[in-house]
């Protein structure tokens, strides 16, 4: 199988001399194509932080992470950017939708500086695959909350990801929605889709082949 | 339409109130630099024609007076000139006496109130020299004769404005004038009335005494020779001053200016003029750009989460940096075509009431005005970009 994340010691600390946070103490995870993974922990346990790092979105204090092969640790802002445009779908906890464009807009709105061709074909598409064809042109305060969480699935999905992220994709959801929500997530996953969550719902985490838990910037149980 | 383009106009659009008044703000910047530069090339080409009628005449007035309206000069100059050059001088020309005397009031059927200048002159002198009574400047009706004592000849401004024609009565200074003629000469002596020289004398006590003129004006055969008369007619002034130390009054301080150096200083005047039109004009440029700064830099604070999101989905910093530069250039272009089209317009209205100012749009001053609304949008533009493209998608996000 292929590795899609790959991390050797990889360390974060926050802060200056006066005020050291270790976020993160010497972590090695791999994760290969194709898995559906749960990361749980309570509170300051470094989960957020290492999704962060995964996802590209800031740099470690050291070690090394891999993703599709490349290391990413030493990139800049820019390489970063082209990591998270090219390889990664992420799913936030409070839906991150931009709240005056539609959710056909929201779907697109990742790619809109490319402007690649059928881009609108494409988020339409996603939008009828995560059941929302009816609600296209309607905006993020037209929607239920679960439906938000929909369109900001199919966003994820538009850059056509190898690794999609979830930070608490239940968190602001009822139980029955939340489920329907994670049912998306699982036939996305049957697919072929490398999905990493990072949860404090138990169900959720139980429901994933795979559950990785944290506590106090190390890995716990694998 | 392009995603980003319209992702920028939506965000504009949610704004509507602040993103207005920005495009009020570049608008009413730039209307007034157009109109003040748009007014100014009108005005210049009015005085570069007006210039052009008087190319190579000297003038003579009372030293120091700033106009012919203040200059009172005594007429036997003409002869004491016409004496001295007799004797190997170095006029060969034409001598005319003026008498710009009294402004004119009148008010158009459409309400406008207009200001002729009533000119005396020696109708066959004036011929020779300046030439605004030549023949071939009378459309209609003729020009003024040397015993035309009851009667006058306008510009076609002034009998538009009058709405006089030819063989209609004038009242003037209480006297009911004739129209005879009416010339047109594409210069501000359009908006003139030319009569006798011995009746718009009659009109004003300082010229009543009829030894008194306001000008004289010598229209060299040469008109390159301009600058050699004027020194001739200084040093024969001069002598004649000195000569008759005892018995000069004040009316003998004239003074002699070629065309050329009273165009040039009034092309300076103008230079003067527009440069300050397009320092007020830059002012308001720069009260604009500050509120378009102030605008979109508000939008950047307000949305560093929304931009955060953007980040985290993939956009680079310049992307998002583009992005909000698009929204300043947008206000600009908006706000700076809007105050360009009104601006013109404006001037040309302001033209078109005018009696000697013909509309005249020079695409210079077009592409301008443009320009410095584009450059606004550039100037007000950069540190909200460079704020947005130091948005961190985590700090921003997550809090």
């Amino acid at each position: 199988m292929t590795e899609i994340i790959g991390t050797k010691d990889l360390r974060m600390v926050y802060g200056n001399e006066d005020l050291r946070v270790e976020a993160l103490r010497g972590i090695d995870l791999s994760i290969e194509q194709g898995e559906l993974t749960s990361l749980v922990g309570p509170s300051g346990s470094g989960k957020s932080t290492l999704l962060h790092l995964i996802g590209a979105m800031m740099t470690p204090t050291s070690g090394e992470i891999n993703i599709l092969g490349q290391s990413i640790q030493s990139f800049n802002r820019l390489q970063l950017a082209r990591v998270r445009r090219e390889n990664i779908g992420f799913i936030f906890q409070n839906f991150a939708l931009v709240p005056h464009l539609s959710a056909l807009e929201n779907v697109m709105l990742p790619l809109y500086p490319i402007n690649p061709p059928n881009l609108e074909e494409r988020a339409t598409l996603l939008l009828e695959k995560v059941g929302l064809e009816q609600r296209l042109d309607h905006n993020p305060s037209q929607l239920s909350g679960g439906e938000r969480q929909r369109v900001a699935v199919a966003r994820a999905l538009i850059n056509d990801p190898s690794l999609v992220l979830g930070d608490e994709i239940t968190g602001n959801l009822d139980s029955t929605t939340g489920k329907d929500i994670f049912d998306l997530i699982e036939s996305l996953n049957k697919e072929g889709m490398t999905i990493l969550l990072v949860t404090h719902d138990m169900s959720v985490a139980d429901s994933c082949r795979r559950k990785i838990s944290m506590q106090d910037g190390r890995l716990l149980l694998d | 339409m392009n995603p980003l383009f319209k992702f920028a106009l939506k965000n504009l659009k949610k704004t509507k109130i602040r993103s207005l008044l920005s495009i009020l703000a570049v608008f009413l910047g730039v209307l007034l630099i157009t109109t003040l530069l748009v007014m100014t090339d009108s005005l210049v080409a009015a005085v570069d024609d007006s210039l052009d009628l008087l190319s190579g005449t000297v003038v003579l007035q009372q030293e120091d007076a700033v106009d012919p309206n203040f200059s009172i000069i005594d007429s036997r100059v003409i002869a004491e000139l016409v004496a001295a050059n007799s004797t190997g001088g170095e006029i060969e020309g034409t001598i005319a006496a003026y008498v710009p005397e009294i402004w004119h009031v009148e008010k158009s059927e459409a309400g406008i109130f207009g200001f002729l200048q009533v000119i005396g002159v020696q109708p066959s002198a004036e011929r020779n020299t300046v030439g605004v009574l030549a023949a071939e400047n009378f459309p209609q009706g003729r020009t003024l004769s040397d015993d035309d004592y009851n009667a006058t000849v306008i510009g076609d401004s002034a009998a538009q404005l009058m709405n006089k024609g030819i063989g209609d009565t004038v009242v003037v200074n209480g006297q009911n004038i004739e129209v005879v003629g009416i010339f047109s000469t594409d210069s501000f002596l359009d908006n003139a009335m030319f009569m006798h020289i011995n009746i718009v004398e009659t009109f004003s006590p300082q010229y009543e005494d009829q030894e008194f003129i306001s000008t004289i004006l010598i229209k060299p055969v040469d008109l390159a020779a301009g600058g050699k008369i004027k020194t001739y007619v200084n040093d024969v002034l001069a002598a004649f001053r000195d000569e008759n130390n005892d018995g000069i009054t004040e009316e003998y301080d004239i003074e002699a200016s070629d065309f050329e150096q009273i165009a040039e200083q009034g092309r300076q005047f103008l230079d003067i003029t527009t440069e300050y039109a397009f320092y007020l004009g830059l002012i308001s440029i720069v009260i604009g750009s500050l509120s378009v700064f102030n605008s979109i830099l508000m939008g950047v604070l307000e949305r560093k989460r929304e931009i955060a999101i953007l980040k985290a989905t993939g956009w680079t910093d310049y992307e998002t940096g583009l992005e909000v530069f698009i929204e300043s250039l947008i206000i600009s272009i908006i706000g700076g075509v809007g105050g360009l089209s009104l601006g013109v317009g404006i001037a040309g209205y302001f033209t078109s009431t005018s009696q000697f100012l013909s509309l005249v749009v020079n695409p210079i001053t077009l592409v301008q005005s443009f320009v410095y609304a584009v450059l606004l949008g550039i100037f007000a533009g950069l540190y909200p970009a460079w704020r947005a493209m130091r948005i961190d998608p985590v700090e921003d996000l997550v809090g």
